[in-house]
């Protein structure tokens, strides 16, 4: 299952090194929903900064929306899922592979993002340990329910419109605690044991086991 | 009342009404659906002995 | 097909729920007291909490059905129909657990909304299996769409605790009082209790009477659509070769292909 996953997951990072749809779509779409966010709110110092978590975690969430989306239309435009089950890859296995894939993405983009909201909203950030622990659990809890999602919604006509449906109120717990776990991080009382980060931990390990047990019924059924 | 009392129990008797009455209405039009197709079924049945 | 025995029972039900509701509705609007705090406002606590208990009721019911489905030994496609119907009429009783919350919450809070763990919950609830019921209609064949849904609503019930928990944490300075302690503090006066206890029947009958003919109409379809496929299956097979016949085909394949409602 293992050696299907990196195989998978080396393959669709290749892909994007090719293709480069993260780099040149979503990454440049998660800094325009930066800018529209201080013409919504308030540009007086201080009111920025102060949300600055909230609105960084709102950005992964809807780039993630595309990046799940894009990781699973990879296999299923011209039924290239079937394709690998029948040469024997391990569902669990494909599963894991995009969820490495769209981890390292996304993860990548969220560093970049970082940078833009430190430019753009000025916040102080501090509490890095705690900061980078709960975005790489946030993410990975994002990869799980948006692949698993993603493929569900995969049969469907609509379903850039079914997939956002499906997966936001799911994830919603993530830009909750991913908001509150930085927002400790950045006050003086950061700490590992910060509970916002052991849901972070739950949600992952959570959907990262029903992805595991689900995936292959999707892809089957 | 006050007026909200009356709103909380007309939107609760309302929307469960409103449903009832719209599954009473898909049930009667599925039962007509399905009178056509026993229907077919029985004509087919000769339709070896001609 | 509707069985006799399906059919009169169904029928008892929904006697025995019209009747009780109406019994809840001149209890809770007349007979029982207003109360020393809530005043004539008191009067919502017979349908709010029956319907928020409901909705819980139809998903519980809905995921049941999807682990049933899910696991091999007891599938049927009767447990997805039967999830998708739950999940339907949850929907309904969650978007009045919502709307009663706010009409109720205006005049005692002052607001139609409060962030409350509770009513956030809720509403991402109304989401949660809006998203369920638009997954369904995808087209798809039985035991494809059986299955995704089963899933989905699985996970969906898996993901109300995390919901929960999460919105606590964030609500812990500004919980107030929630519907659901009022009515299980003892003070409450016994001919209150009692119709309380009516109402929360009443509104259960009027869900199983719902559940039951909403599963006979998604029963029906599934049939309509099984027979028109059977009945394609053989007209194919007998003439095969008249133009005629193969318009007609097309136009069916064509009806067959559209989303299923069920």
């Amino acid at each position: 299952m293992w050696r299907d996953a990196l195989l998978i997951a080396a393959k669709d990072l290749k892909i994007e090194l090719r293709s480069k749809v993260t780099m040149n779509q979503i990454l440049p779409f998660a800094f325009v929903v930066l800018i529209v966010f201080a013409f919504a709110l308030d540009t007086s110092p201080g009111t920025l900064a102060k949300v600055a978590p909230g609105l960084f975690w709102l950005a992964v969430l809807f780039s993630s929306v595309f990046g799940v989306d894009r990781a699973v239309a990879i296999e299923t435009n011209d039924s290239a899922g079937e394709g690998l089950l029948a040469y024997g890859v391990d569902p669990g296995g494909i599963f894991l592979g995009k969820v490495i894939s769209v981890f390292v993405q996304l993860f990548l983009l969220e560093i970049f993002l970082l940078l833009g909201v430190v430019v753009l909203y000025g916040p102080k950030i501090g509490g890095l340990p705690l900061m980078a622990i709960s975005a790489f659990f946030a993410t990975l809890g994002l990869c799980a329910a948006g692949v698993t999602y993603s493929q569900l919604a995969s049969a469907s006509r609509a379903k850039q419109t079914l997939l956002p449906l499906l997966l936001v109120p799911v994830a919603s717990p993530v830009l909750l605690a991913g908001t509150k776990a930085w927002q400790d991080a950045f006050s003086t009382a950061a700490s590992l044991g910060d509970p916002w980060l052991r849901l972070l931990i739950v949600f992952a390990v959570v959907y990262l086991a029903l992805g595991a047990i689900f995936f292959g019924s999707i892809l089957e059924g | 009342m006050n007026g909200y009392v009356e709103a909380g129990y007309l939107a609760v008797l309302g929307v469960l009404a409103g449903y009832s009455a719209l599954l009473l209405g898909r049930s009667r039009k599925m039962k007509k659906a399905l009178l056509p197709v026993k229907v077919k079924e029985k004509r087919s049945e000769p339709g070896p002995t001609e | 097909m509707e069985s006799k025995g399906y059919r009169w029972s169904r029928r008892a039900v929904g006697f025995v729920a019209l009747l009780l509701v109406a019994a809840t509705v001149v209890l809770g609007l007349w007979i029982t007291p207003p109360d020393v705090v809530q005043g004539q406002l008191v009067r919502l606590i017979y349908v709010h909490p029956p319907v928020a208990w409901v909705a819980y009721l139809a998903y519980g019911v809905t995921s049941i059905c999807s682990v049933l489905y899910l696991w091999k030994r007891t599938r049927n496609l009767k447990w997805d129909l039967l999830a998708a119907s739950s999940a339907e009429v949850g929907v309904i009783f969650t978007g009045l657990t919502l709307i009663t919350g706010s009409i109720w919450g205006r005049p005692a809070w002052g607001v139609w909304w409060t962030w409350d763990a509770r009513l956030t919950t809720t509403a991402l609830l109304f989401v949660l299996y809006l998203g369920y019921l638009a997954l369904r209609r995808v087209p798809a064949d039985n035991h494809q769409r059986a299955v995704r849904s089963a899933i989905a609503g699985l996970i969906a019930f898996i993901d109300v605790p995390i919901v929960h928990q999460s919105v606590v944490w964030w609500r812990t300075l500004h919980q107030s009082a929630t519907v659901l302690n009022a009515t299980l503090s003892p003070k409450i006066h016994g001919e209150m209790a009692m119709t309380l206890l009516l109402g929360f029947i009443a509104f259960t009958f009027v869900y199983v009477w719902m559940l039951m003919h909403r599963y006979q109409i998604a029963d029906m379809e599934q049939s309509v659509l099984d027979v028109e496929l059977e009945q394609l299956i053989e007209e194919r097979q007998r003439e095969p070769e008249t133009y005629s016949d193969q318009t007609v085909l097309t136009q069916d394949v064509d009806q067959i292909d559209q989303p299923s409602k069920v």
